[in-house]
């Protein structure tokens, strides 16, 4: 029999449970340590920028809320204002307040659902259940508002497609006093129960240098105690008129290390900040048309003799989303559209935080990031010498990642 | 990179001086373009917030994003491209002072190489995660990036050949190698010429039943 050496390859993808984006990981392990990672995304690459040069601006408004299922308004809402800023439309001051609320309704129910993954990701059941059931709330909140519980439709080119009315406000601002309420609950669960302090704490260390060096985004930035939030940096929409700060794990009274449980005091303490925002919002609501040009032939009108180009920004509950649009006169159509999600900014930080962790460790560190919940494929493990594959289930990684947890409480 | 770089603004510099540096560091035939936007921040406060475009020559873009990173930490969000024709245009989307509130400058530094000879030099020595989106760029527009650290391949199936350019408008596109599917044809986009044949197909096709 061949002698096999380390490091051992193992390979994570395509399709993964902790990931929105199917994506390759590709592991070089050391008995239990990870010690070199290489990624390989793009495996469902479905060529929604190429469709959308294909589409006049209408039209791309929902194929560009169908890029990500969890946090379909941020596209929507980059996207409109991206177009806004090329054709020089301005939004309506009502429009832009709504715009403001869904998002931040976006960014509590993903936060939850998040949290849930979390809990799952290292055996923890029951907390899963917990998470996803006080998030139902929200979610039927967002289908009186909208008409729907995910992919809202809510944003249009100017403003907004739905008022919030009176009593909209009421049921809005009652499930806002139901989540106030529960919110000591989550924190405890997770900043103070054991088995997650045990599981997150010195886990997947992001350091501020890889940080800056890399752009990472989001909770995962802010983790390392950076104040990188471009709602508060670069505001947009309503944001500039709304009193807030980046949240980092400081307004917990922890000094930051960039784990795995730091990004978890962020994303706690900005479920609560997003209360307040749409609070804020609630409270100062201008009154006015919700959009600026409801008449949609108008509109495409006035997009197709528009020439220009715009850039967006906006965070979304994952980091920072960027849309860029082009518009040329006489050109029905879209000139050019990047689109660049928070995952895409978080990948590459993402492979320095794998390195030297666990590989038990590795489906909470790659949560850690929040990329969306689908379904794991499968684990492939390359033993290089002897040309051999073993294919590793996703159930096994989970049962190895539920088995370090048992091994700890014990 | 100097990671310890100003990231708060401390000095106060104004999207005008940056712009003012730009002009005094290079000649006018270096800079093709560059303005400044302002974006409405919120409608009540009335903050506005810039957005510096700058275009510049190819010889002078590694440069121009040096010049650029003097100022602070840059932090990258993505490159952005199209096709122009002769020429392909690769915009970078940098920004400056993350960590200040109401402060942050976003930076558009843009560069176009012509078709014959789409090579630039990467800016990941100054902007180490430029690399994921130069890496992008390199497969769906076709331009060479010299000195990238890492070339491979990075979306595209593996069974797309090497020299299909999604993003490309000519012959190097995927709809003139033939990779749009017959599902474009068959649900072209409304108001297309292909959509009106089909629609005077279809009516003829009924004026032929009855």
């Amino acid at each position: 029999m061949t002698q096999v050496t380390a490091p051992f390859e193992i390979l994570i993808g395509p399709t993964h449970a902790a990931l929105k984006e199917p994506v390759m990981f590709k592991f070089k392990i050391e008995g239990e340590k990870v010690v070199d990672v290489d990624y390989q995304p793009g495996v469902n690459h479905r060529g929604i920028e190429y469709l959308g040069m294909k589409r006049n601006p209408l039209q791309v408004l929902h194929l560009a809320e169908r890029i990500c299922g969890i946090c379909s308004a941020i596209h929507q809402f980059c996207y409109t204002m991206a177009v806004e800023r090329a054709a020089g439309i301005e939004a309506s001051e009502r429009g832009n307040y709504i715009k403001v609320i869904v998002q931040e309704l976006e960014r509590i129910h993903s936060h939850i659902l998040w949290a849930g993954v979390a809990a799952h990701e290292v055996g923890f059941d029951t907390v899963l259940h917990l998470t996803w059931k006080v998030r139902e709330n929200l979610l039927d909140v967002q289908e009186a508002l909208s008409g729907n519980r995910v992919n809202y439709s809510m944003y249009t080119i100017g403003g907004v497609r739905r008022d919030i009315t009176p009593k909209l406000e009421k049921m809005l601002r009652k499930s806002l006093n139901y989540y106030k309420e529960i919110y000591p609950m989550l924190e405890d669960i997770f900043l103070n129960n054991p088995t997650f302090k045990m599981r997150f704490r010195n886990v997947g260390i992001l350091t501020r240098e890889n940080a800056i060096k890399y752009s990472a985004v989001g909770p995962t930035v802010r983790g390392t105690g950076l104040k990188i939030d471009v709602r508060v940096s670069w505001p947009h929409a309503a944001y500039g008129d709304l009193d807030f700060h980046a949240i980092t794990p400081e307004d917990a009274g922890f000094k930051p290390i960039g784990d795995v449980y730091d990004k978890t005091v962020v994303r706690l303490l900005e479920i609560k900040q997003s209360i307040d925002l749409i609070e804020q919002c609630l409270d100062n609501m201008p009154k006015g048309p919700i959009t600026s040009e409801p008449k949609l032939a108008v509109l495409l009108n006035k997009l197709t003799k528009a020439e220009g180009e715009g850039l967006a920004r906006s965070e979304a509950p994952r980091g920072e989303d960027i849309h860029y649009v082009r518009l040329e006169k006489g050109n029905p159509n879209l000139a050019a559209w990047k689109v660049r999600a928070p995952t895409y900014g978080n990948l590459h930080p993402l492979a320095t935080m794998l390195m030297g962790c666990e590989i038990a460790d590795i489906p909470i560190v790659v949560a850690s990031i929040d990329p969306c919940i689908g379904c794991m494929d499968r684990v492939e493990i390359l033993e290089l010498e002897k040309k051999k594959r073993k294919i590793v289930t996703a159930e096994e990684l989970h049962r190895l990642s539920v088995a370090k947890t048992r091994r700890l409480v014990r | 990179m100097d990671i310890d770089g100003d990231s708060t603004n401390e000095k106060g510099v104004t999207v005008e001086d940056i712009k003012k540096s730009f002009e005094d560091k290079f000649s006018k035939e270096q800079i093709i373009e560059i303005k400044i936007d302002y974006y409405t921040g919120g409608p009540r406060s009335g903050v506005k917030v810039p957005h510096l475009w700058v275009r510049m020559k190819r010889e002078a873009f590694h440069e121009a994003v040096k010049h650029l990173a003097s100022f602070g930490v840059i932090h990258n969000s993505v490159a952005s491209g199209s096709d122009l024709g002769d020429e392909i245009e690769v915009l970078y989307h940098l920004s400056l002072f993350s960590e200040t509130r109401h402060g942050q400058i976003t930076v558009t530094m843009g560069l176009r190489v012509p078709k014959e000879d789409p090579t630039y030099e990467s800016i990941c020595d100054i902007v180490p995660a430029a690399v994921v989106t130069e890496r992008e760029k390199q497969e769906f527009l076709g331009v060479k990036i010299k000195n990238i650290p890492d070339p491979r391949r990075l979306w595209l199936a593996e069974s797309l050949p090497p020299d299909v350019y999604p993003w490309r408008k000519d012959e190097t596109g995927v709809e003139a190698k033939g990779y749009v599917t017959e599902i474009h044809k068959k649900y072209p986009a409304p108001g297309s010429e292909e959509e009106k044949a089909i629609k005077k197909g279809a009516s003829s096709e009924k004026e032929g039943g009855d």
